[in-house]
């Protein structure tokens, strides 16, 4: 089944940022995979496209190591939904990962910016 | 930690189904709440699902890729490599069944002997605390490392001032035998109050001893144990307050034992109080070590103690102990109690359990060999898997997968069979071992078992994965289906299973060399000249009643009771000679000593007149002194070497006469003619200063199963004089009667004869020498048997290997030996090339293995009677035997060889 092509002012994940916006994502209060999908993509205005696909998986890899917890519940509009909340040890994963990303965002652009300075082509 | 991490990875399996279930309905909610997204955004309900649909993807993909997080991917791995491995072992359902077959066997053999010694040696005792429990005492300073006791007042002062011990009780150093109400003669044991307590025991029925009933006078009551009471009482409940006659004595039943309780042995079926002596040391005595205190510790103690005891005054302590005895250091030992009742078996167990280890080695090498053969026909197969993508990892791990699910196949079986052994074990297994009958597949057993089924699996799953998996695998594709040619030389073509086939001959040699030293060992056991002639003699001890107590004892009734004692041997003389009348009676005797029957007597100081004698009368020669009526020598059948036997005549008024043997001629007379030669013997045993003559001389007797050599000085006096002997050490006269038939006919004329001399008095322990016999060989004999069957089967296994060595071998040379024949070899030549190869084999395979049995055989020593470790006739006659079987299996492939169509093969390939 073909996905639908990004447009050009979307972007798709990072590998491993995935883990990370979920977790953020959760800090605001437990929600269901849809939710959370939804929820990093308007966060982002559009910008960040999650792959459904991948989400659960994600979803599960973080339940195992102990970062979140997920349990049947019930949604806004009266329907039944597994919520995903973070646990005291995902939060503390979140800063963790969170410093990193910045670290890393910061040595990216440190890389970058010399380029954008001799007008590299994109 | 660790556990709780595996829980945590194992527990997703348990609710696996339900993660399933639970996935499946999360991603159609998310279909769901997306397509109503979609629908919101205002697209048809058509497009919206599409549009949902297409966003998540493919839902198999996303339900495979969590289940991969879940980790469940090594379970769904195993469950198709098993399932594989069963398929392809049930394509080859006898090569299967034989390597399950093989390994059932060797894996059998050891559960069921690990089964005997974890039973036996490793399990703590039936009492509590029970590995705490120790044997404590003093040796006696004549017999340096034997058995150690106490008196009753070491012990009190050992309880007294002893910090090591939480509890001490005492009990008798000998069993006796009674007469219960069914007839039978079972046997008994004296124990302490307090013994009781220490071992937990607790009543079925009534109470146990109270502390008072270990006194004297107060102690005429009996505990029966349960199987006694149920055996022998009939399970009466109203058993307790009834009187018995136990040891000529009677008693009255305080209680029934505990199902289950023993002690010392499985065979003691009452206990008496016992009751100690203050200054004998003649008590064993058990402790309970307090928790964390070694044995040393309380040995360096009790020594101590007994020291002090020993310094305080010799008539405090150790009655015997003379002035001289002070300067002998006391030596205190103290014996864990499981060593002291089944430390005899540990050496035996340990023979054993080599043996059946070896089996399981030549059984796992047997099913390399097997495995290794069929890993070549299943080259190509792999071969495609591994050329379509299988990693190398994946192909071990698929054959490590089928030599597992064979092996465990074999433990399993060999699990049932071992089971099924133990539980007939009590039965095969000859005399009252201890805790025998506690011996049964426990979890331990179980855990062993299924180690040792992995540890063979990988044992033997490893050289065929690693050789199925190489990189030349991709090879065989290649060459397609082209037969290998098989090289030149049988050993350099398939080295690894040469190595196997001759690895299995030189184990397989070893446990043939054990097994034939064993059962020669046994052979000469029971060939061996005894210097008597056992067959067609029934042999009886003979009890009278008795109620003597020689504690409280006047001199004149010490006086009477000896009197007594001797009238008895007189009168049994009588009433046998009336046996000898009967048609079939060829002779009949009355004796203190009979070969396998009854105990030891006192050593005896004896002097040779007309000699000097020693300056020290501990120097003086000794000699064990025995009454025999003048037909006990025909009875047995004695050889006379020099002289005259007894006669009617050797009586009271007549002079004194000695038979004697020839240890007694060589070591007391030194070797100077023995008849006409006078004697005196000490009198600290009550004899007097009149001289013996020697007036015959006969040969040694094996008195014991056993013991070959190492026979004493003996010394016989007629029963007309055994008022003028020194004291006797037998109380109980034997009799014995020897028949033109079966002896057992004279059996009740000889119940009858012995019951007539006094009222109570009765033969017991009536048993015919041949069975005597039989019953004091038995342990050997059950070794050697045991070990030959090993040994059969490992002989079985190693020419199954050789046989199937060669076999696969020609069959993988039919293309060459085709095109030899062609050539114009003729058949002697194919026969010759075959043979030779297997020979070799079979050569090397001797060589090592003779190596090693020369080694393992040392330990067989201390079971082998009768023939050195290294005797020749074995290590030249077990090869032998070996390697005409070996060509055997060599030669049935040659054959084989010789038939090969030359034109038809070649045209074939």
């Amino acid at each position: 089944m073909a996905r639908p092509p990004l447009s050009d002012d979307q972007l798709g994940l990072l590998q491993g940022t995935l883990d990370m916006l979920i977790l953020q994502t959760l800090r605001q209060g437990p929600a269901h995979g849809h939710q959370i999908a939804i929820t990093i993509e308007r966060t982002s205005n559009d910008v960040l496209q999650v792959d459904h696909g991948s989400l659960y998986p994600a979803l599960h890899r973080l339940l195992k190591r102990g970062w979140i917890t997920g349990a049947w519940g019930v949604s806004t509009n009266n329907r039944r939904a597994k919520f995903y909340a973070l646990t005291e040890t995902g939060r503390r994963q979140l800063v963790r990962e969170a410093t990193k990303w910045e670290r890393m965002v910061e040595a990216v652009g440190r890389v970058m910016r010399p380029a954008d300075a001799n007008g590299g082509t994109r | 930690m660790k556990a709780l991490a595996w829980l945590y990875r194992l527990l997703p399996y348990l609710g696996r189904r339900r993660a399933e279930e639970d996935l499946q309905e999360e991603l159609c909610l998310h279909l769901e709440f997306e397509r109503e997204r979609q629908r919101d955004a205002g697209l048809s309900a058509d497009d919206a699902r599409r549009a949902a649909r297409r966003k998540l993807g493919n839902a198999t993909l996303i339900r495979e890729r969590t289940r991969d997080v879940w980790g469940w991917r090594w379970l769904d791995d195993l469950g198709r490599d098993v399932r594989h491995a069963v398929r392809s072992l049930r394509r080859n359902p006898g090569f299967s069944a034989t390597v399950v077959l093989v390994l059932a066997l060797g894996i059998g053999a050891n559960t069921a002997m690990f089964g005997v010694v974890h039973g036996m040696l490793i399990r703590s005792l039936p009492y509590p605390d029970g590995e705490r429990l120790v044997r404590v005492g003093k040796e006696n300073p004549r017999m340096p490392r034997g058995p150690v006791y106490l008196s009753a007042r070491m012990l009190e002062q050992v309880r007294e001032t002893a910090e090591s011990f939480e509890q001490l009780a005492a009990y008798g150093s000998y069993t006796f035998s009674w007469r219960s109400p069914d007839g039978a003669r079972p046997w008994g044991a004296p124990v302490s109050p307090a013994l009781l307590r220490l071992l937990g025991a607790t009543p079925h029925l009534g109470r146990l001893f109270t502390d008072d009933e270990g006194q004297r006078g107060a102690d005429g009551v009996v505990l029966l144990s349960h199987r006694a009471w149920t055996r022998r009482f009939g399970a009466n409940p109203d058993v307790v307050g009834t009187v018995v006659d136990v040891g000529g004595e009677r008693r009255t039943v305080v209680g029934v034992l505990a199902e289950g309780f023993y002690f010392p042995g499985p065979r003691e079926e009452v206990w008496t109080p016992y009751v100690m002596r203050p200054d004998e040391p003649t008590a064993v005595v058990l402790g309970r070590l307090r928790p964390g205190v070694p044995a040393a510790q309380a040995t360096t103690e009790v020594r101590a103690i007994l020291q002090r005891l020993d310094d305080a005054g010799p008539s405090n302590g150790d009655a015997s102990g003379r002035t001289s005895a002070a300067a002998v250091p006391i030596r205190v030992r103290t014996i864990p109690l499981l060593e002291e009742m089944v430390g005899a078996y540990r050496p035996a167990l340990a023979a054993l359990a080599s043996a059946t280890v070896l089996v399981l080695l030549i059984a796992c090498v047997n099913v390399v060999g097997l495995l290794l053969a069929r890993g070549v026909t299943r080259r190509r197969g792999l071969a495609v898997c591994a050329a379509l993508g299988a990693g190398r990892g994946r192909i071990v791990r698929q054959l490590l997968t089928e030599s597992m699910l064979l092996s465990l196949g074999g433990g399993v079986l060999g699990l049932a069979a071992a089971a099924a052994v133990l539980r007939a074990v009590p039965a095969l297994v000859p005399g009252d071992i201890v805790r025998l009958d506690e011996v049964n597949v426990d979890g331990v057993v179980l855990a062993f078992t299924l180690g040792v089924s992995a540890l063979v699996g990988l044992l033997f799953g490893v050289a065929p994965a690693l050789q199925g998996s190489g990189s030349r695998l991709l090879r065989t594709l290649v060459e397609g289906g082209a037969r290998s040619t098989g090289g030149f030389g049988l050993l350099r073509a398939n080295r690894t299973r040469a190595v196997l086939a001759a690895s299995q001959v030189a184990l397989a040699l070893v446990l043939l060399v054990g097994a034939v030293l064993l059962l020669r060992s046994f052979v000469g056991l029971v060939t061996v000249d005894r210097g008597y002639d056992p067959t067609n003699v029934v042999t009886a001890g003979s009890s009278r009643p008795y109620s003597f107590d020689p504690e409280g004892a006047t001199p004149e009734e010490f006086i009477e009771e000896e009197a007594s004692r001797r009238r008895f041997y007189t009168e049994l003389d009588q009433a046998m000679v009336g046996l000898a009348r009967l048609p079939d009676v060829a002779a009949v005797g009355v004796t203190s000593r009979l070969p396998l029957a009854g105990s030891g007597s006192v050593q005896q100081r004896v002097h040779v007149l007309g000699r000097p004698p020693p300056g020290d009368p501990e120097e003086s020669p000794t000699t064990l002194l025995h009454v025999a009526s003048p037909g006990y020598f025909e009875t047995l059948r004695l050889r006379l070497l020099g002289g005259r036997l007894f006669t009617r005549r050797d009586g009271a008024g007549a002079p004194r006469v000695l038979v004697v043997n020839e240890a007694f001629a060589r070591e007391v007379l030194r070797g100077a003619p023995a008849v006409g030669q006078r004697v005196r013997f000490a009198r600290d045993n009550g004899g007097d200063d009149a001289p013996w003559e020697v007036i015959g001389v006969v040969a040694d007797v094996t008195y014991w199963g056993l013991a070959v050599t190492g026979q004493g000085a003996e010394a016989f006096a007629p029963v007309g004089q055994i008022a003028a002997a020194p004291q006797f050490a037998l109380n109980f006269p034997l009799v014995a009667v020897r028949t033109t038939g079966d002896p057992r006919a004279a059996v009740p004329f000889l119940r009858e004869a012995v019951a007539g001399t006094r009222p109570g008095a009765a033969a017991e322990h009536v048993m015919t020498m041949d069975a005597l016999l039989s019953n004091a060989v038995a342990e050997p004999r059950f070794y050697a048997v045991l070990v030959a069957c090993f040994a059969a089967l490992a002989f079985l296994l190693a020419a199954c290997g050789v046989f199937g060595l060669l076999s696969y071998n020609v069959a993988q040379r039919r293309g060459e030996i085709a095109i030899r024949m062609a050539l114009g070899a003729q058949r002697g030549d194919v026969l010759a090339l075959v043979v030779r190869q297997g020979a070799a084999l079979v050569a090397a395979g001797t060589v090592i293995g003779l190596a090693g049995a020369a080694a393992a055989s040392r330990v067989l020593e201390s079971f082998l009677y009768g023939i050195a470790a290294d005797d020749r006739v074995t290590f030249v006659a077990a090869p032998l035997v070996l390697v005409a079987v070996a060509l055997v299996a060599c030669y049935v492939p040659a054959r084989r060889a010789t038939r090969i169509a030359p034109m038809e093969v070649l045209r074939f390939e």
